[in-house]
């Protein structure tokens, strides 16, 4: 037993220089997408969906859509713009722009045309037409529905950190542009705010 | 040769098995003897003779882990030099998110290697080495074409340099190899970086913070490392700061730095007739970390001799060693020293058909800031390695009371796991230069050169702008010489 007391270091260190070769099993599982899953902190698809749900919703229940429906009698049209990421995070604008038009569209409160980067493809498909379709499903150039309005925006950030603990702080600010006039008909803002504790020891 | 002279009981195979097989595991899977430089020895070669893809095959010969941060950070730069900039950002990624999960230090580790050696930690890497992934992901998101995402590396560059001068402030603030000091960093080189990255994105005011801090920045490391602030700098401060309005700042700048005011070539802006190119030059290598492994035969009382009088008598012939004296144990100790990889370029330069040559002025210079941070952690790592050997031999001792055999073969695994930790970022530039021209609108070629001492040329590098439509380009250039 002697003898094993003094040999125990040595085993264990071996244990634990091989840990790192002995890496844990890969495990895949299948998770519902509207689960809310924090893991480094950083900008996920949850924050890009009830971001994009919660400011959308606002924006449909402000003052100026009623009164659009009442001077123009239809559905406003909405283009979106650029959304500009000034954060210190590579957040994938694309899926956010995609979760408002989803929100707005869904809403039934206005309608959405393509975007400049996708018209581009779409009149190209038009133009496609006028060679290859048949006279009686060739779709008509020159007849897009005009926006009324472009939906422009801005994701900062701002971190502070002391030792292992940190907060995040993300600011959206989303703004809705009369393009005949330039007016903003409506400027939402959104806050996240999220703290990111690590230990310094673990066992 | 015999052992120690105190009676000890006989130890049977049985008794001894556990502690054999513990060798021989940490022998098959202990960290090699050879030095992370030496291990990647064909890698370095590869690039030296600028074949970078073969560089990467021996890379992935020698392997690594995506838990291992120093297998990320080396694996991202190559992928950056072959020109794989989607794939090297991905690799980066992954090293800023384990950068981020090695803040949490685990107990046993630390205690295994205060038992065998600094090797079993995870490498953490120095904040110097950790800082200059922005500065690579910009360029690659540059030469994607994405400026919005090279900003938002140098949204991060600026906020972990806040990081580093919020630790300086902080006395007690200290990594396992000791305090970071005051000048190991190259804030003011990413300040500047950023600044050009704002500039370039028409965001004047965040350009001129950036630009005030490197100015600033290199005022205090032009004290210790000889790099002054660049000319260039300087035009670029003073042009931010007439954008922004702050013209009082302005007239500072220009009154301490004639060649940046309004008049003079430095203060010219884009006409739409000329474009700015702005071009680093990185050349040579960090020192690296090297062994020193100092193994010294302990002898006896009643021996003929004691360590420090066989080492007298025998010097440098240590394993010459024949005579009878009773060698009671063999103490080792390992510990890493840098060493300086000394670079042919002298100068670097930029020819535009135009204008003639335009030499580039020194901005960063990371073989003095590796060394500076090595020197500062010397005593930490000499007093760990200390510590390490003490514990050691309490273990040996204790070992070899109960039974000498398995005293022999504590001593043993002690001297096995003794091991320096050599590891670094060894593909890091030693230095960097920059030039900033404005050429006129239709030249698109280039040629960026490393020049030695004699004038001669160490590497020549052709930049083809003409797929280039934008009134700022910021690029880089390598040579391995």
């Amino acid at each position: 037993m002697t003898m094993l007391r003094h040999a125990l270091p040595g085993l264990l260190l071996g244990l634990v220089l091989l840990l790192p070769a002995c890496g844990g099993s890969k495990v895949v599982s299948r998770i519902d997408p509207n689960e809310q899953v924090d893991l480094s902190g950083n900008w996920n698809d949850t924050d890009s969906r009830l971001v994009a749900e919660e400011m959308i919703a606002d924006c449909l229940g402000s003052p100026w859509l009623l009164r659009f429906h009442q001077n123009e009698g239809k559905s406003p049209t909405v283009i979106t713009g650029s959304i500009r990421n000034k954060s210190m995070e590579h957040i994938a604008v694309g899926t956010f722009l995609r979760d408002i038009e989803r929100a707005m569209v869904n809403s039934g409160d206005v309608q959405v045309v393509a975007s400049a980067e996708e018209r581009g493809e779409i009149r190209a498909e038009r133009e496609d037409q006028r060679l290859n379709a048949t006279p009686e499903t060739l779709k008509q150039m020159g007849r897009e529905v005009g926006a009324d309005f472009m939906l422009l925006g801005e994701i900062n950030q701002i971190n502070d950190r002391e030792d292992g603990k940190e907060v995040r702080y993300y600011q959206i600010d989303l703004e809705l542009v009369d393009i005949e006039t330039n007016v903003k008909t409506w400027l939402g803002q959104k806050k996240i705010k999220k703290f990111v504790g690590r230990d310094k020891y673990k066992p | 040769m015999t052992r120690s002279a105190a009676p000890a009981p006989r130890a049977g195979l049985w008794d001894v098995l556990p502690l054999l097989v513990s060798i021989l595991v940490l022998a098959a899977f202990g960290p090699g003897c050879a030095s992370r430089s030496q291990d990647l020895s064909l890698v370095r070669e590869a690039l030296y003779h600028g074949d970078v893809e073969n560089a990467l095959s021996e890379y992935d010969k020698v392997g690594g882990k995506d838990s291992d941060l120093l297998h990320l950070l080396e694996k991202g730069y190559l992928l950056h030099v072959a020109g794989r900039w989607e794939e090297s950002n991905e690799v980066w990624q992954h090293a800023e998110e384990r950068a981020e999960d090695l803040y949490t230090r685990s107990i046993t580790r630390e205690a295994a290697a205060l038992l065998t050696s600094d090797n079993t930690l995870p490498y953490r890497g120095q904040p110097f080495e950790l800082q200059m992934i922005q500065y690579y992901r910009a360029l690659n998101y540059l030469e994607l074409g994405s400026l919005d995402d090279a900003l938002v590396e140098a949204r991060k560059a600026n906020y972990l340099a806040d990081q580093v001068y919020a630790k300086e402030e902080e006395e007690d603030e200290d990594d396992e190899e000791g305090k970071l000091g005051p000048t190991q960093h190259p804030n003011a080189f990413l300040d500047y970086f950023t600044g050009l990255l704002y500039a370039r994105a028409g965001e004047w005011n965040d350009a001129v913070v950036s630009f005030r801090d490197a100015y600033e920045g290199y005022g205090e490391a032009n004290v210790r490392y000889g790099v002054g602030v660049p000319q260039t700098l300087s035009r670029d401060l003073y042009r931010a700061l007439v954008r922004t309005g702050q013209s009082d700042e302005a007239a500072r700048i220009a009154k301490a730095h004639p060649e940046a005011s309004p008049g003079s070539e430095g203060s010219r802006g884009s006409d739409g007739a000329t474009r700015r190119i702005v071009v680093f030059f990185e050349s040579g290598f960090v020192p690296h970390r090297e062994s020193v492994d100092i193994t010294l035969p302990i002898f006896d009382d009643k021996g003929n001799s004691s360590a420090w009088l066989y080492v007298d008598r025998y010097g440098p012939q240590i394993y010459s060693y024949s005579s009878n004296a009773d060698l009671d144990h063999v103490l080792r100790f390992a510990f890493p020293r840098l060493e300086a990889v000394p670079s042919p370029v002298a100068h670097c330069e930029l020819e535009v058909s135009t204008q003639g040559s335009r030499s580039a002025s020194p901005v960063l210079d990371l073989r003095a800031i590796a060394e500076d941070d090595f020197n500062q952690r010397l005593p930490r790592i000499l007093l760990k390695t200390v510590a390490r050997a003490l514990v050691k031999e309490t273990q040996r001792k204790a070992a070899k009371k109960e039974n000498e055999v398995l005293g022999w073969v504590i001593n043993a695994i002690n001297v096995a796991t003794e091991q320096a930790d050599t590891r670094s970022w060894i593909f890091l530039p030693g230095r960097i230069d920059v030039i900033d021209v404005d050429v006129p609108v239709g030249v698109n070629t280039l040629k960026g050169r490393f020049v030695d001492k004699f004038g001669q040329t160490v590497d020549e590098w052709t930049l083809d702008l003409s797929e280039s439509n934008s009134d700022m380009e910021i690029l880089s250039l390598r040579t391995f010489h």
